[in-house]
Order: C-alpha cells, then sequence, then structure tokens
C-alpha cells in the first residue's frame, strides 16, 4: 500500500532535480490582499518564457471580519518576455501570460466590512477560471528577486444554497472585481 | 559611574562613526536622501485593557473595568515618505491602513525614526521607534486613537537604492473605541459614553521594501 506512495514521491523529487537542473527557477512568498501563499517560476529553456505556479489561501472577506473562513486557490500561467531592460545590479522584465486557476473560495457580495448586515451569507464554492496575468519582474545580482503583478480570472463559481443545499453556478465575480489587486511575489533565484 | 562612562563613550563613538561617513553622504544631493517604499505585515495582538462607562438602553449606568490577554490576529499595511538625516539615521512619516483588535481598523499617521549602527545602505541590523495618531475607518463613534511602537529588523540591499527589511515590533495603541450594544445589535449611543478608554499591545511581524 505504501509503495505507489513512495513512488510518487520519487516522481515529484525527481521532477524537482530535473528542473532545478535544467533551467533557472524560483521560488518564493507570494503576498497581496487576496491571499498569501508561495510561487515558482521555471524559465523555459532556451526561450524568453516562464512558467509561473502559485497556491494561495483566499482571503475574500477575511480581512475586512465577515468571515472567519479562508479559501484557497492554485494557479498555472505560462508568461512570455515583453520587455527586458538590464542595469548593472539588476534586471528588469515585463511579462505577459495565460493560464488557469481552481479553488475554493467566497465570491463577491455586496458590502465590504463586519456588521449585522454584512456577514457573508452565501457558501464557499468552487472557482474554476481562466488566468491572465501581466507582472513585472526584478532579478537583483543576490538572488533575490521581486515581481509585482497583476491578474484577471474570468470563470465560475459552483456553491450550494445554504437554506436549501441546491447546487448553484454563476459568474466568479470576484475574478474581475479584484483584478486590481497587486500581488507581490518575494523570490529567492536558484 | 562606569555606566554613565560607557554611555559618554559609546555615544562620542557613534558621532564619531558618523562624522567618518559623512563625506559621501554630503556629496548626495537633497533629493537622493528621500526615500519611498512599502510595509507589509502580520499583527499579533495579545493583550487588551478596557475601562468601560456607559447608560444602557434602560438608563442603568454600566461599569466595566479589566485587562486580559486577548489573542487576535490583524494586518497592516503602510506605505512611507522618508528623509535620511544621515547615513545612519532616517525620519520617515508612515500612513496606511491597519487592525487592532477585533473590528477595529484604524488610518495611522505615524513618525518613525530608524537607526542603522552600521549605515543604511547596506546588509546590517538597525532598531526604529515611531509615534503618531490613527483614526478609526468605519465607525463615526471613537475619537482618535494614539499609538508608538518600538522594534528593530535586518535591512538586505538589493541594489543601489533598493533595499528589503524584514522587522519585528512591539505597538501600543490607546484607543476610544465605539463599545458593542451588550443588550441588542449595534452599537452604544455616543452620546450614552461617558468613558471609552482601551489598550491593545501587539507584536508586528512585517516586510517592507524601500527606494
Amino acid at each position: 500500500m505504501r509503495k505507489p506512495i513512495h513512488i510518487l514521491l520519487l516522481t515529484l523529487l525527481l521532477c524537482i532535480h530535473t528542473a532545478a537542473h535544467a533551467q533557472q527557477w524560483r521560488v518564493g512568498l507570494l503576498q497581496s490582499p487576496k491571499g498569501v501563499g508561495v510561487t515558482v517560476m521555471l524559465d523555459a529553456r532556451g526561450l524568453p518564457e516562464t512558467n509561473i505556479f502559485s497556491l494561495r489561501t483566499d482571503f475574500y472577506g477575511f480581512l475586512s471580519g465577515r468571515t472567519k473562513q479562508i479559501g484557497a486557490a492554485v494557479s498555472y500561467t505560462h508568461d512570455y518576455l515583453l520587455f527586458l531592460a538590464e542595469g548593472e545590479e539588476y534586471t528588469l522584465q515585463l511579462h505577459l501570460g495565460a493560464g488557469g486557476t481552481l479553488g475554493y473560495a467566497y465570491d463577491y457580495e455586496k458590502g465590504f466590512y463586519s456588521s449585522f448586515d454584512r456577514e457573508l451569507s452565501h457558501n464557499p464554492g468552487g472557482v474554476i477560471a481562466l488566468n491572465c496575468d501581466v507582472g513585472l519582474r526584478v532579478d537583483f545580482l543576490r538572488r533575490l528577486s521581486l515581481d509585482l503583478s497583476f491578474n484577471l480570472e474570468p470563470g465560475i463559481h459552483l456553491r450550494t444554497d445554504p437554506g436549501t443545499g441546491t447546487l448553484l453556478l454563476s459568474f466568479y465575480k470576484n475574478g474581475i472585481y479584484r483584478g486590481y489587486y497587486p500581488q507581490l511575489n518575494l523570490m529567492y533565484r536558484f | 559611574m562606569i555606566e554613565r562612562k560607557l554611555l559618554i563613550f559609546t555615544g562620542l563613538f557613534i558621532l564619531l562613526s558618523s562624522a567618518v561617513s559623512a563625506r559621501s553622504f554630503l556629496e548626495e544631493s537633497f533629493f537622493d536622501r528621500f526615500t519611498v517604499g512599502a510595509e507589509w505585515g502580520y499583527t499579533q495582538t495579545l493583550l487588551q485593557s478596557r475601562r468601560y462607562n456607559f447608560i444602557s438602553e434602560e438608563g442603568y449606568r454600566i461599569y466595566e473595568d479589566s485587562f486580559a490577554f486577548k489573542a487576535h490576529a490583524n494586518a497592516q499595511v503602510l506605505a512611507h515618505v522618508g528623509y535620511r538625516l544621515s547615513e545612519q539615521t532616517g525620519l520617515a512619516v508612515y500612513s496606511g491602513y491597519m487592525g487592532m483588535g477585533k473590528d477595529n481598523r484604524l488610518l495611522p499617521l505615524m513618525l518613525r525614526l530608524s537607526f542603522f549602527p552600521s549605515t543604511d545602505n547596506e546588509d546590517g541590523l538597525f532598531v526604529y521607534g515611531q509615534g503618531g495618531v490613527a483614526w478609526h475607518v468605519h465607525t463615526t463613534a471613537g475619537r482618535m486613537a494614539w499609538l508608538g511602537s518600538i522594534g528593530g529588523g535586518y535591512r538586505i540591499r538589493l541594489a543601489w537604492n533598493t533595499n528589503l527589511d524584514l522587522l519585528l515590533g512591539v505597538k501600543y495603541l490607546r484607543d476610544h473605541p465605539s463599545i458593542p450594544n451588550p443588550e441588542g445589535p449595534g452599537n452604544v449611543p455616543e452620546h450614552n459614553i461617558r468613558m471609552n478608554n482601551a489598550g491593545y499591545c501587539a507584536l508586528d511581524v512585517s516586510i517592507a521594501i524601500s527606494f
């Protein structure tokens, strides 16, 4: 019974090891009003392209005290390098790409702060969305990188009605409404 | 007596080291000494004291006096504009958005003095002290609050004009918050409040980037 887990772990380690030797990669902390998490960026070998994986919490309603429950999301985008500028101590890169997001989170509800009539009344639900991002990455000489990005996540939100238990499907509004929220990745470059 | 001599010697040493490094600093133009940046982090509220005195809906007076360990998770995000007084010291005005305790969100305006034992443009430890005022964001009840904090951190130099700071600090907020109505929804009306003093003590763990 344990064998498949061992094989899976070994495969995962082998993948990470191979990726680490094959191309430059960055691992870091993602910080945003949307949530916090981990980001991995893998540069495509010989091409001005980057694969970006991120796993983060979803803070919708949490920071404003409207709920005590947080969501989670995982996303992947394939980004193309649009602009490159090199200085003495840094390399600046503008990247643009697309991919997808899967998650479990609350969707937008009217109101902003907690009060007796502003608490989130809908259930959290599954999120399936496209992910379009644009970002500015700065690689510093000492193997640290900063990446500031914005993304739009048009998609669907699947939740149950808290009263009847009926399955409800709607457009994922937060994917658009939170498009102006910045995401800052603080990364170490391998 | 020995402590006083030690203090004087330390002061003279700091002055002397500042004077030695002042030459390159003086070559910088006035505008080069300005800094801007952002800081964000987690705030762990730990202690809370309350002294409330108000008239209830039914007309009787309620007095509440407490001091207790009350943990609450909060966060803060700040922006700053600063001026380098020397290579060791910087003065900056901070403002932003912060939470302190349950349902208590404020807009702070603070003045921070930072001291870098080496210089502010290289890797190293530093200490800071700050103080200021804060306004409640979404409530009309409650007057202006006062806050102060002390702490330290480690500066990582990323480029000639870019630094990354990792900070740890202790913060105290003296507040006059709105009082939740003990007999129903909403808060106690402001005209029924005789006293609403509250104190919060919290630990800040932050990351900052300055240019």
